[in-house]
């Protein structure tokens, strides 16, 4: 099976990858064109055995790097700043979309990345060192980090009573 | 029974947290959060907020390709009938099927309060109405103004039925219908070789996730349903063309003047009316 054909069936997941790492519809749409365009550029480089999904994310990853992360939306805010205050009209479901979304813009895009294909990409922690090319130890350190900001920039933003879906 | 375990090193928390420990490692560390409680608590916090995380990204969308990509997964060839048969195979492909499948593998298992409460009624709403070719609404188009004035009095905004001529659909006509707890307006659109469009707006509703500003699709049942949010408001827009759905989407989110307009020429100032 050729690579045309197979990309086709990783770009919903890559198109969700680049909307969490630079926040941003159309520029994740941007990213995603040029991943695909490397990729095929690169088709002579491609193992048909291969892992295509890693290497689709490392290509995005080094384009990220290369050219997206200082595109992306990410405020120099640190934690200990105060947040905006979330206005008062806001529908609550609005409230609730935006504040993950803003958790994630304090994020830095090192962590974000780790994060984002831990939790959600479902990688595994040494895929995930290979892709973003950096070792194991340093994966779980990122990722407890990202997961403590996030937690932390979480409960800033919602001084409301949270519901939490327990685990059976 | 060992006291004084270690304290479990950032690696074995995060993958306690991704449920991707050994049995005995787990062991170990549920038994080191249950002896500690205070820590537990941070813990737990990173687990919540990553569940909140995977909530809001969790879910693949089946956002039609852009038309721009086509022609990057096709092969050379340049004609245009294999441009538009592959566009047909691919969008089904990994749109519809991805989607499809995955909804099957629990990726998001809390219950989807936006399928409950805007999807399906919205859908629910089309297979009723848009098929009735003796009475699909309340008040057709030729009574514009009094439908409009009724469906904004009962939803308390000021909304007006958009004019989608652009698009070559003819406006037919409207209605109020309940949804859950709230109260849903459907319009219904005609094109010109009788094809039925409906769009089903309400205000959005708790819990909501998966909605964003930019249209994205889903397949319910035998339509598929474009629905973003706006404002307060939530609108779904049922129809089987998902490129057309993408464009009629599209200009409702551009569009400025209303259906009744057309019907009217003397209506007073449009200004406030506009607002949806």
């Amino acid at each position: 099976m050729n690579l045309r054909r197979q990309l086709a069936q990783w770009i919903p997941h890559l198109r969700r990858h680049a909307r969490g790492l630079v926040l941003d519809r159309e520029l994740a749409d941007d990213l995603v064109q040029e991943t695909l365009l490397r990729a095929l550029a690169r088709e002579h480089q491609w193992q048909p055995d291969g892992n295509l999904r890693a290497w689709l994310f490392t290509l995005m990853h080094n384009l990220f790097v290369s050219d997206y992360r200082r595109r992306c939306r990410s405020p120099v805010v640190s934690v200990e700043e105060l947040p905006e205050q979330a206005s008062q009209g806001d529908a609550d479901s609005e409230c609730q979309l935006r504040d993950v979304s803003r958790a994630l813009e304090r994020l830095p895009p090192a962590w974000r990345e780790v994060l984002l294909l831990v939790s959600i990409e479902g990688l595994s922690y040494e895929e995930v060192a290979r892709v973003l090319g950096i070792p194991l130890g340093t994966v779980m350190s990122r990722l407890h980090r990202a997961r403590r900001r996030l937690a932390e920039c979480l409960e800033e933003e919602r001084p409301r009573l949270e519901v939490v879906h327990e685990r059976s | 029974m060992k006291d004084r375990e270690p304290h479990p090193t950032e690696a074995e928390i995060q993958a306690w947290i991704d449920d991707r420990l050994a049995p005995e490692a787990r062991q170990r560390v549920d038994d080191w959060l249950a002896a500690h409680p205070e820590e537990a608590e941070a813990v737990l916090r990173m687990q919540r907020a990553d569940r909140r995380l995977r909530e809001y990204f969790g879910t693949l969308e089946d956002d039609p390709l852009p038309e721009h990509w086509q022609w990057l997964l096709e092969p050379s060839s340049r004609s245009r009938r294999w441009r538009k048969r592959a566009a047909f195979v691919l969008l089904p492909l990994t749109g519809f099927l991805l989607g499809w499948m995955l909804r099957g593998h629990g990726l998001g298992q809390r219950p989807d309060a936006l399928e409950n409460a805007l999807l399906a009624p919205a859908a629910f709403a089309h297979g009723i109405y848009a098929t009735d070719r003796q009475r699909p609404v309340e008040l057709g188009a030729e009574s514009c103004r009094k439908l409009a004035r009724w469906v904004s009095d009962r939803m308390h905004a000021d909304i007006v039925p958009p004019d989608l001529s652009a698009e070559g659909l003819a406006f037919i006509g409207g209605r109020l219908l309940p949804s859950t707890d709230r109260m849903a307006v459907q319009f219904l659109y005609e094109d010109a070789q009788g094809r039925r469009y409906s769009l089903y707006i309400r205000r959005q509703g708790r819990g909501w996730t998966g909605i964003g500003p930019r249209p994205a699709q889903r397949v319910e049942g035998t339509v598929r349903v474009a629905f973003w949010r706006q404002g307060e408001f939530a609108f779904a827009l049922v129809g089987n063309d998902g490129m057309a759905l993408q464009r009629i989407a599209r200009l409702l989110q551009d569009g400025r003047s209303g259906a009744c307009s057309l019907r009217q020429a003397s209506l007073q100032a449009q200004g406030g009316l506009q607002k949806l």
